[in-house]
């Protein structure tokens, strides 16, 4: 009897204490990749995040609450991210979802974020296809992969067409055949080319397998055709073998650019013995460069973290500011209401951030989609710095082409 | 182009062989299938990594200093986690506590080294010969040719040493290799450490041509397990055989058709090995 009533005693114990600590700050689910190929960036969203969160909470939250972040690691599994997604909304009881940064792993959690009515705030994964399912509780704040391209085709339009003198150029496309190298071929690069066949012919267009051990095969195939330009789609473990074997076998081209990803990354320049050096990345800017308020946090992260930031630091930075700032609209204590509140807030919401501006609006077959075009700039690797070159108030240096 | 590619697929195909063999040895003596084996791969990856970068030794050299190393780990993993597990249950078994090591080794790994990638740069890693109009990188050429020289080495250890041969007796009859005075269980726990071995050397001559980090063996697994098919369980020649066939293959595959072709063909000879000859090119003729 004396154990039947000291475990209930406990029990109920431990479940006032639960409620206590929920109720007492705003949860954020942040299904992130913490172990498996995807944990680098899985370190760096969850540095991002901490460091907003940290000077949120410094100064006393969001009226008066506290954020809360609670990571689940997906191993950038769609299935294990969706029954992470599952259990932060329903046993963690989030007011709502962040990130994932895989394509494939927001595309999978969308449905359980629309299910369970949780908003669910894009900063990284790009596939256009996730805004464009009409789920009014996904929103996205950075560029989708249609977006990516933007400043790489204005770049390639006003400077190489013109300086090539050529009447018209050929062109290679390689790209990572899973969600976000698919979204970057179907919805920027491809149709970019093929509504520019005047100037352009696109004479490689291949996908390849992200976990390969040789792709010379492939290059052996591109460098047969003699391209002026060469464009590639990779994450980072893939673009640093690509850069490698382009050196080994010889290929050459007037331009070899990324479209973000592995190619905005250090590690890319670095692990591949500096192969990489004057490529070009296109992708998400890295910020509002000439922002005072940029230039403060880029400093205050590299006294942190001691390295320099680039374009998922800044996403994964601003998505906590943005819900920080949607979170004030939150007036209800029942997470429910909480979160439907939330979503009335990002519906509303017009910020100006260190990222650029962000407001989410339905146009064009997307829903609450930021309208980000402007958001994305071509960088360049020198000297082991990527330094955005185009456009040009987006400019660090010029670009050397 | 078409010599190019032929001799691009022999080179890697003989770094897919070597991938295979310590699998193969491993399943040929004690049916085990290794889930441990990209982990140990990984594992070498790191040591050569480490080794280079701390006190500038090449892995071309260091896989030979750490090699005793991984024989002792492998030996101790079969003699307290494998052999203690009933004979009738040691196929499935095995292959689960194998797996449970490989994810404790791949997180250990995270927690010791980060999730970042690694790479080992050598003084020469962008140096390339020109051999019958082929670019071919200096560590891609003495990766592959290590490996050929460690897959003969091997070769000859199973076939002219005492060592070698009480492993084949294992191989092809515990009992009757037991009453011949074999030590099968010692053996047992030798080949295991010997499997384990080349896999580790398999990831240090990798590491200059390839990235490093905690879950790369994942990507080797699926290539060693349908070279062991392809070969012939159990045999190195087979493995040497069915690593060239599949490096040729791949690279055909995906210079005349497309390249997401190239691991459709790596599937497509394995199921057609699985109808027309489930023992393997080489299975069935021949037990080295």
């Amino acid at each position: 009897m004396f154990f039947k009533i000291l475990s209930s005693v406990l029990f109920l114990l431990l479940l006032f204490s639960q409620v206590s600590y929920g109720a007492g700050t705003f949860k954020i689910g942040c299904p992130a990749p913490m172990t498996g190929p995807g944990a680098n960036f899985g370190e760096k969203f969850k540095k991002a995040y901490t460091m907003a969160a940290d000077e949120i909470n410094a100064k006393g939250g969001v009226n008066g609450t506290k954020l809360e972040l609670v990571f689940e690691d997906t191993q950038a599994k769609p299935a294990l991210a969706v029954s992470s997604a599952k259990k932060l909304i329903s046993s963690d009881n989030v007011i709502a979802l962040l990130g994932g940064w895989s394509s494939g792993v927001a595309f999978a959690v969308a449905p359980v974020a629309l299910d369970n009515k949780t908003p669910y705030l894009l900063e990284h994964p790009a596939l256009d296809d996730i805004t464009r399912k009409n789920n009014d509780y996904v929103f996205r704040l950075q560029p989708t992969t249609g977006m990516y391209s933007a400043a790489l085709e204005d770049f390639i339009l006003k400077v190489v067409y013109p300086k090539e003198k050529k009447k018209q150029l050929t062109v290679a496309y390689i790209y990572v055949d899973n969600a976000f190298g698919q979204g970057v071929a179907k919805y920027g690069i491809i149709p970019f080319f093929k509504k520019n066949k005047d100037k352009f012919n696109l004479v490689v267009s291949e996908s390849y397998n992200e976990n390969a051990m040789d792709y010379k095969p492939l290059l052996l195939k591109v460098k047969n055709a003699a391209p002026d330009i060469v464009v590639l789609t990779s994450y980072l473990t893939d673009g640093i073998l690509l850069a490698k074997q382009i050196k080994e076998v010889g290929l050459q081209a007037k331009m070899f650019t990324g479209t973000g990803a592995g190619h905005s990354m250090q590690d890319i320049y670095e692990k591949s013995g500096k192969a990489t050096e004057k490529y070009f990345s296109s992708g998400p800017w890295h910020g509002e460069i000439k922002d005072a308020n940029w230039k403060k946090w880029r400093s205050a992260w590299e006294k942190k973290y001691k390295y320099v930031p680039g374009e998922h630091e800044v996403e994964g930075y601003v998505a906590i500011q943005v819900l920080a700032e949607a979170l004030k609209g939150v007036k209800s204590s029942d997470v429910v209401k909480q979160r439907e509140e939330l979503k009335a807030s990002l519906k509303a919401l017009n910020m100006k951030t260190i990222f650029g501006t962000v407001k989410f609006d339905n146009f064009d077959g997307y829903t609450n989609q930021n309208k980000a075009y402007k958001m994305t700039a071509v960088a360049q690797w020198i000297n082991g710095k990527l330094l955005q070159v185009w456009p040009k108030e987006a400019a660090e240096r010029e670009p050397a082409y | 182009m078409i010599t190019s590619i032929i001799i691009n697929g022999i080179l890697i195909g003989l770094i897919y062989a070597l991938l295979a063999i310590g699998l193969t040895v491993i399943f040929g003596v004690m049916r085990i299938i290794n889930m441990f084996h990209g982990e140990a791969v990984m594992l070498g990856m790191y040591a050569a990594f480490v080794l280079f970068d701390k006190f500038g030794i090449s892995p071309y050299i260091s896989v030979f200093l750490t090699a005793p190393i991984f024989f002792v780990l492998g030996s101790i993993i079969y003699k307290f986690l494998i052999d203690p597990i009933p004979a009738r249950e040691r196929e499935i078994t095995s292959l689960i506590i194998t797996l449970g090591i490989s994810f404790i080794f791949a997180t250990s790994a995270m927690y010791i080294w980060s999730a970042d990638y690694r790479t080992v740069t050598l003084p020469f890693s962008q140096d390339v010969m020109v051999f019958i109009k082929t670019r071919i990188g200096y560590p891609a050429l003495i990766s592959s040719c290590m490996s050929a020289v460690m897959i003969v080495g091997f070769y000859l250890f199973m076939s002219k040493t005492y060592m070698g041969r009480a492993i084949r007796a294992t191989e092809l009859d515990k009992d009757t290799a037991s009453v011949m005075g074999v030590n099968v269980k010692w053996i047992s726990i030798a080949t295991f450490g010997i499997g384990v071995v080349l896999a580790a050397m398999a990831g240090g001559i990798l590491s200059p041509i390839f990235y490093i980090y905690p879950f790369v063996g994942s990507n080797f697994v699926i290539k060693a397990f349908t070279i062991v098919v392809l070969g012939g369980m159990g045999s190195v020649t087979g493995a040497l055989v069915g690593g060239i066939i599949l490096g040729v293959a791949e690279a055909l595959a995906s210079t005349f058709l497309e390249y997401s072709m190239k691991d459709i063909m790596a599937f497509i000879l394995f199921l057609g090995i699985l109808l027309f000859k489930p023992s393997g090119i080489l299975g069935g003729r021949t037990r080295l």
